[in-house]
């Protein structure tokens, strides 16, 4: 038979399906028919109508049979069998509605979360970075321990970047790498200097391209010539500036534009999307670094990240013995005592303090997975449970064994298949809304998409979900049939009762688990909202000065001055007050300071706290109390003797037994008298040891740094920074406004990280513990059917509704008190993974344990209390009712 | 399988043979199955005997490989009954079917001392 003739057949049939069924009857119909025409005739009418039928119907067989044959035949059986399920599986979906409705958002939830954080750990963390043999390529950071008596260094003392001069040095000694480059990045006004179109602006070797090993899209890079002083001025521009501001221009190459109102030729465009810290902002132009002698991206100033591409034939610890070596030979004359170098990959770099949170988050995930599963398994063979009767029947009506395990697995894989489609769904939204409430502080997080390979294997776990827990109860079920004649199998009910309440025991333990760590995180996230001063209604205003504060501080102060006045005579304003390192912005300064009376030995480190100049309304204005003493006031003026306040913790360090006020220290050679005791604040992100600070007045104080406004407003923010604008822009010329924060964004951006883990494992956990619920409920309500008959026995003879609750809520209570406390020692154990990340609380805290304790057992008393009281309710009579 | 009744007098057709018969049955005239089990049945005086369970499977299957078609028509009884015609196809495997089912008889009558 050709193919052709199959296909038509095939077609045929398909377009017939449904047709091709009714033509089998009817012919069936019609054989019939004409058997019982014939067996009335052979009988010579001695025979009855239906007589005739019967014999007609045993001359022709098994018809039944006959047909399921020919559906066989025609390839139509599987069809009909799938069709026949499903048809039969939502009329079972929608008696049993809730059901259905549970075990398809439980696994949306679980499929959900675990795809949207993995996607989130997959773009940040696993996939490589877009260079060739990227794990070669190694973040270089020099280690200057004396940075570690210094508390506004001492987190970056590992980390300390390079300056031009050691780049060469090391470059030209170093021996491990194939090649090393540096950059760095700041801003620059692009352009006309007066139109302040602040563009991002690299500062790289000529190496890094090759070091990367990629290509400028057109054009070309910088030559190592580009990097000598008074070379003539380069820039390669970025793909998407070039695409955005030049349209594409095919003529870009050689044209010229204005950086800092200095003119760069472009040379060439980078590729698209080259963002090689993955901060999401993609630098607007590189210029050579060297070329230019001041600056950020200067020579002479440490401001350059290394990067470098390691041999093969060299390991990673080699390197940094060799690098660090290269950095002291380099560094020789420089007095700052450089231990050595710290190496990492690029992207374990980049990673660095991303990895491990998002881990967590992973694993929390992971583990509302695995819950979710767990559920889906206790649901199924509840159902399974209170379908026995059911299945019975059907066997005994002649339902194969094969055909019944296919039903409940099509039953199975079908809500699995539901819910995964809804969880891709859940991933979907949860994704984007992960990655938009994300700090931009993690790499890579511009690249997070759910992709198909992530959907494929969530759809693989669900469907697995679906078959492994659908399947083994169905197995069950389907073998206690063989076993026994028509009442139920006492021990298999057992054992499956047994299962059930194992099953939630872990899903408890597992959920107490991820409660202790919200709890933990909810408590800690109270803990870092306190700063020491309030942060509502506050306004940090940036300025610019054109004139350099350092080199005219008078000229500065006086303008500062000018300012507040006219700032406080607009209407939305309540005060305003200038200061240095405006709490919670860029930067921070520390000095070194002697004390009065504490003589050192002389290889001790001087004690070093953070500075800051203020204007005396700050304390007034930022809400920060004076504790002891005073804050020093407009009395406090450059001819009058120079005074400070200190932080608490800066008094309790120095003075741990004595009041400051009264004391006196000494900073850049002048001595100060302490006037008064600020509480403490946090300025850059809460942590357990508030910032040592001092204050001292503008007036008095050498200015380091551009001093911002602190702005306290009366009414809406937004008017208020509008005005604020307006005001500063009408009157003074010399001062530009940069940007203006609310304080609480700046809080808010501070704890970004922290409020994204906080929240999404406080919702983990609380899903956790609705699944918990949920399963339970499962377990106390399949518990209360099987045994119907036997409460409506025990209320027969005389149980009293309170004692019959008791059983049903003590015999699912079993399962929740024993893995609650194995879900105790877990919870001991598992959440030490987030010590780093707890503050104000021990990981132990026992009223956290408490908590989760009593929130999980009112959440059971509440889920079995429904099923216990339903079989209070029960009546013999109706129990006899529904077997006869 | 349905039960198979065995008797003296009717025997089961031989394994292979069913499809052969029913397809030069169909050579005579275009029938329904009921017609064809009646001629079978009729020709053998009763000792052949036909399950209608196994016609109508055999006759899907041969149509399902080309060998017959069928089509709606209305039969003397007034009712609308289901005729099966064998094709070209059909007629040139009936060949192959029975000159290879009369060497099969042909060399079985040898062994049995009989031809």
């Amino acid at each position: 038979m050709s193919l052709i003739d199959v296909v038509r057949y095939r077609m045929r049939i398909l377009l017939r399906g449904a047709s091709h069924a009714r033509e089998l009857d009817e012919e069936l119909a019609h054989h019939l028919e004409l058997g019982t025409a014939d067996a009335k005739a052979a009988a010579g009418g001695a025979m009855s109508d239906d007589d005739a039928r019967l014999s007609a119907r045993r001359e022709f067989g098994n018809s039944t049979y006959s047909n399921e044959e020919r559906r066989t035949i025609a390839g139509l059986a599987l069809l009909d069998a799938v069709r026949q399920d499903v048809r039969f599986i939502v009329r079972v979906f929608r008696r049993r509605a809730a059901f259905a409705a549970v075990t398809v958002a439980t696994i949306a939830l679980g499929i959900g979360a675990a795809t949207s954080i993995y996607s989130v750990a997959d773009a940040v963390l696993f996939r490589p970075l877009p260079f060739p043999n990227a794990e070669r390529l190694i973040a270089v950071w020099l280690e200057r321990p004396s940075w570690k008596s210094n508390p506004g260094l001492i987190k970056r003392w590992d980390r300390g970047t390079l300056s031009l001069p050691l780049y060469r040095g090391w470059r030209a000694a170093q021996t491990s790498f194939d090649d090393v480059a540096v950059w760095t990045t700041g801003s620059a006004i692009a352009g006309d200097p007066n139109a302040a179109d602040e563009v991002t602006l690299g500062s790289a070797s000529a190496s890094l391209l090759p070091v990367l090993g990629i290509h400028v899209e057109r054009g070309s890079w910088f030559a190592e010539s580009d990097e000598a002083i008074g070379a003539a001025p380069v820039a390669v521009m970025s793909h998407e500036t070039w695409a955005a501001r030049f349209v594409g221009d095919p003529s870009i190459v050689g044209r010229v534009v204005l950086l800092d109102g200095v003119p760069h030729t472009i040379i060439g465009v980078m590729p698209r999307g080259f963002d090689l810290d993955r901060s999401g902002t993609i630098v607007a132009y590189w210029t050579a670094a060297g070329r230019d002698t001041g600056g950020v991206t200067g020579r002479t100033s440490f401001a350059f990240q290394a990067i470098g591409r390691l041999k093969p034939t060299v390991s990673l610890d080699a390197a940094t013995a060799e690098s660090g070596r290269s950095f002291q030979a380099a560094m020789a004359n420089d007095d700052d005592r450089v231990k050595g170098a710290a190496l990492a990959t690029l992207h374990a770099d980049q990673t660095r303090t991303v990895r491990r949170p998002l881990l967590i988050l992973l694993a929390a995930a992971g583990l509302l997975l695995l819950i979710a599963c767990i559920n889906v398994a206790t649901l199924l063979m509840g159902e399974a449970a209170s379908r026995e009767h059911e299945l019975r029947t059907r066997s005994a009506l002649g339902a194969s064994r094969p055909r019944l395990l296919r039903q409940l697995l099509t039953e199975s894989i079908l809500l699995a298949g539901i819910g995964a489609a809804v969880g891709a769904a859940v991933a979907y939204f949860a994704t984007k809304l992960i990655v938009r409430s994300a700090p931009a502080t993690i790499p890579g997080l511009g690249d997070v998409r759910v992709d198909l390979r992530v959907l494929a294997v969530a759809l693989v776990a669900a469907v697995t979900t679906g078959v492994l827990f659908g399947l083994a109860p169905a197995l069950a079920l389907t073998r206690s049939r063989q076993g026994m004649g028509g009442g139920a199998s006492n021990s298999s009910v057992r054992g499956r009762g047994r299962a059930q309440r194992s099953l939630v025991a872990a899903e408890v333990a597992l959920s107490i688990v991820l409660l202790v760590a919200a709890g933990l995180l909810v408590r800690t996230f109270d803990n870092l909202s306190s700063i020491g001063f309030r942060a509502s209604d506050l306004l940090v205003v940036s300025v610019r000065l054109r004139a350099s504060p350092y080199t005219d501080s008078t000229h500065a102060r006086a303008l500062y001055a000018d300012i507040m006045r006219r700032l406080r005579t607009v209407p939305g304003v309540a005060a305003a007050a200038a200061t240095t390192m405006p709490p919670f912005s860029t930067g921070s300064s520390t000095t070194s300071f002697e004390v009065e009376g504490h003589p050192r030995s002389h290889d001790a480190p001087t004690p070093i706290a953070h500075r800051r100049a203020t204007s005396p309304e700050f304390f007034a204005t930022a809400g920060i109390s004076i504790i002891a003493g005073r804050a020093y006031s407009d009395a406090d003026r450059g001819d009058m003797p120079p005074v400070v306040v200190v932080s608490h913790a800066l008094a309790q360090r120095e003075w741990p037994n004595e009041s400051a006020v009264g004391k006196r220290i000494r900073v850049n050679g002048v001595w100060r008298t302490i006037v008064g005791v600020a509480a403490d604040i946090e300025t850059e992100r809460p942590s357990a040891d508030p910032p040592e600070t001092f204050y001292a007045p503008i007036e008095q104080l050498m200015l380091r740094a551009t001093p911002s406004l602190l702005v306290r407003t009366r009414a809406d923010a937004a008017e208020a920074a509008a005005e604020i604008r307006r005001v500063i822009h009408d009157v003074e010329s010399d001062v530009t406004v940069n940007r203006v924060d609310r304080m609480e964004d700046l809080v808010a951006a501070s704890l970004a990280d922290d409020r994204l883990r906080t929240e999404l494992i406080a919702l983990f956990a609380a899903i956790a513990a609705l699944l918990a619920a949920v399963g339970t409920y499962g377990v106390a309500a399949t518990s209360a059917a099987r045994r119907t008959r036997e409460m409506a026995i025990r209320v027969a003879v005389g149980a009293s509704s309170g004692s019959i609750a008791r059983l049903i809520v003590g015999s699912a209570a079993k399962g929740v008190v024993f893995g609650a406390a194995a879900g105790l020692v877990l919870a001991q154990l598992g959440v030490r993974v987030l010590a780093p990340y707890v503050y104000g609380v021990r990981i132990t805290d026992p009223t956290v344990y408490a908590a989760v304790g009593l929130l999980l057992a009112l959440t059971t008393l509440g889920a079995t209390w429904i099923p216990a009281r339903r079989a209070t309710r029960v009546r013999l009579v109706d129990t006899l009712a529904a077997d006869s | 399988m349905p039960a198979k009744r065995s008797g003296e007098t009717k025997s089961d057709v031989l394994k292979g043979t069913l499809e052969m018969l029913v397809l030069h049955t169909l050579t005579i005239q275009p029938m329904h199955g009921y017609a064809i089990i009646q001629h079978i049945k009729r020709l053998t005086d009763d000792a052949l005997h036909i399950e209608a369970g196994s016609l109508y499977p055999a006759l899907e299957r041969l149509e399902k490989k080309g060998w017959v078609t069928s089509r709606w028509e209305d039969s003397p009884t007034g009712r609308r009954a289901r005729y099966y015609t064998v094709t070209a196809a059909g007629r040139r495997q009936l060949g192959k079917e029975v000159s290879g089912y009369e060497r099969a008889v042909w060399a079985i009558a040898r062994v049995l001392n009989r031809a």
